[in-house]
């Protein structure tokens, strides 16, 4: 005997996958059919055991999924607090090596407030992203003819026991030391 | 009245979630750890129920939660959050199954030592995960989170299809076809029921 229904209507069958006729034509074809019954009963049992075989996570799991989400998060909001200060010393690395140029003469040592950085909120400094730095002087810092190329090769940090924080940037230049602190900026030649 | 007190604690619950989104998105983090912890089991299990492995489980988890996170500014309080976890949870899954190239190794067999079971039922019930485990392995990740989604999250074949981006036609397909796969298995390993 042929059968009129096929296995995914059974393993449809009880539920509203199937239409109200489709279900009835499952319906009556089982009263009269033992074979389909049979694929019936078996896909009932694999149900089941389907059904009871979902394990719940463990308390210990859930907590360290919990701790490592904080802690990645965390992580970001340190890195995006040094945002600014990084896009102020970006924009120092701009436009220091031209003041350096200007004012500098190779033969003294002089100190300069460029800008009053009081405002900013520095404390503990993680980290700075450095290729950045770097990039962005190689693409907006013109030298002018004659000066001497001051690319960056070094960004020292240090933060005092007070939260006064100061940032060191090592140019190519030996002699030019660009210093970032947090009442002002000084350059040592 | 017996009916008002489920209905005052949803009531509570969602103005106190949407309240924690609130705060979470002004940057408050305790308030988003709170909403973590009041989601973390669903994502959590979801995902161990689709990726059957635990280590990976908790990477798809820790995934959604920080996709969540970078979405928060963009979700709206009364939109259904735990439909938008879960949809993140199965695309993570999604993505960690079709990056692994052998299959993880099965290790949430057995239950945790804190559960009620006595040795013999605790063995019982890894033999029976081990067979549905190995069942769900014959199935495609598509259909293995359709099925899930459907006869374990309790979620209709129209949730389903909205969850997985699909239509409720090829989710119909693929929950008949994964039922039919797990029974066949099941038949073959155990034998037919009559
Ligand atoms: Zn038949």
């Amino acid at each position: 005997m042929k059968c009129s229904i096929s296995e995914e209507q059974l393993s449809l069958y009880g539920s509203s996958d199937l239409s109200a006729q489709e279900s009835a034509a499952v319906a009556e074809h089982l009263t009269k059919c033992a074979l389909c019954r049979d694929t019936l009963a078996d896909l009932q049992f694999s149900h089941q055991l389907f059904a009871e075989s979902s394990a719940e996570p463990d308390c210990n799991d859930l907590h360290s999924v919990r701790d490592v989400v904080m802690q990645r998060l965390r992580q970001r909001r340190e890195q995006s607090r040094w945002v600014l200060p990084a896009a102020i010393a970006a924009a120092m690395f701009i436009t220091v090596p031209i003041l350096v140029r200007n004012n500098i003469r190779e033969d003294r040592r002089q100190t300069m407030t460029v800008a009053s950085l009081a405002a900013l909120p520095i404390s503990p400094i993680p980290s700075l992203d450095l290729p950045d730095l770097a990039r962005v002087n190689r693409a907006h810092h013109r030298r002018p003819k004659g000066s001497k190329r001051s690319s960056l090769r070094a960004v020292v940090l240090s933060t005092a026991p007070d939260g006064s924080s100061e940032l060191k940037l090592a140019t190519a230049d030996p002699n030019v030391i660009i210093l970032l602190q947090m009442d002002g900026i000084t350059h040592e030649n | 009245m017996q009916m008002a007190i489920p209905l005052v604690r949803f009531m509570f619950e969602k103005d106190m979630l949407r309240r924690l989104i609130q705060e979470a998105k002004a940057g408050n983090a305790a308030s988003f750890e709170r909403v973590i912890h009041l989601h973390e089991r669903a994502v959590l299990g979801l995902a161990q129920r689709i990726l059957l492995n635990r280590e990976a489980a908790k990477d798809a988890a820790q995934e959604v939660f920080i996709r969540f996170h970078k979405n928060l500014s963009r979700l709206d309080e009364e939109r259904d959050l735990g439909a938008w976890l879960c949809r993140a949870t199965s695309n993570a899954c999604f993505d960690i199954l079709r990056r692994t190239k052998q299959d993880l190794p099965l290790d949430l067999l057995s239950e945790p030592l804190d559960g009620a079971l006595n040795p013999e039922e605790s063995m019982a019930v890894t033999q029976q995960r081990r067979l549905i485990f190995s069942a769900l392995k014959e199935l495609s990740p598509r259909e293995r989170q359709a099925i899930i989604l459907r006869d374990l999250e309790g979620y209709s074949t129209g949730e389903v299809a909205r969850i997985l981006n699909s239509t409720e036609g090829t989710v119909r397909s693929q929950i008949s076809t994964g039922r039919i796969k797990i029974k066949n298995f099941v038949v073959a390993q155990l034998g037919r029921r009559t």
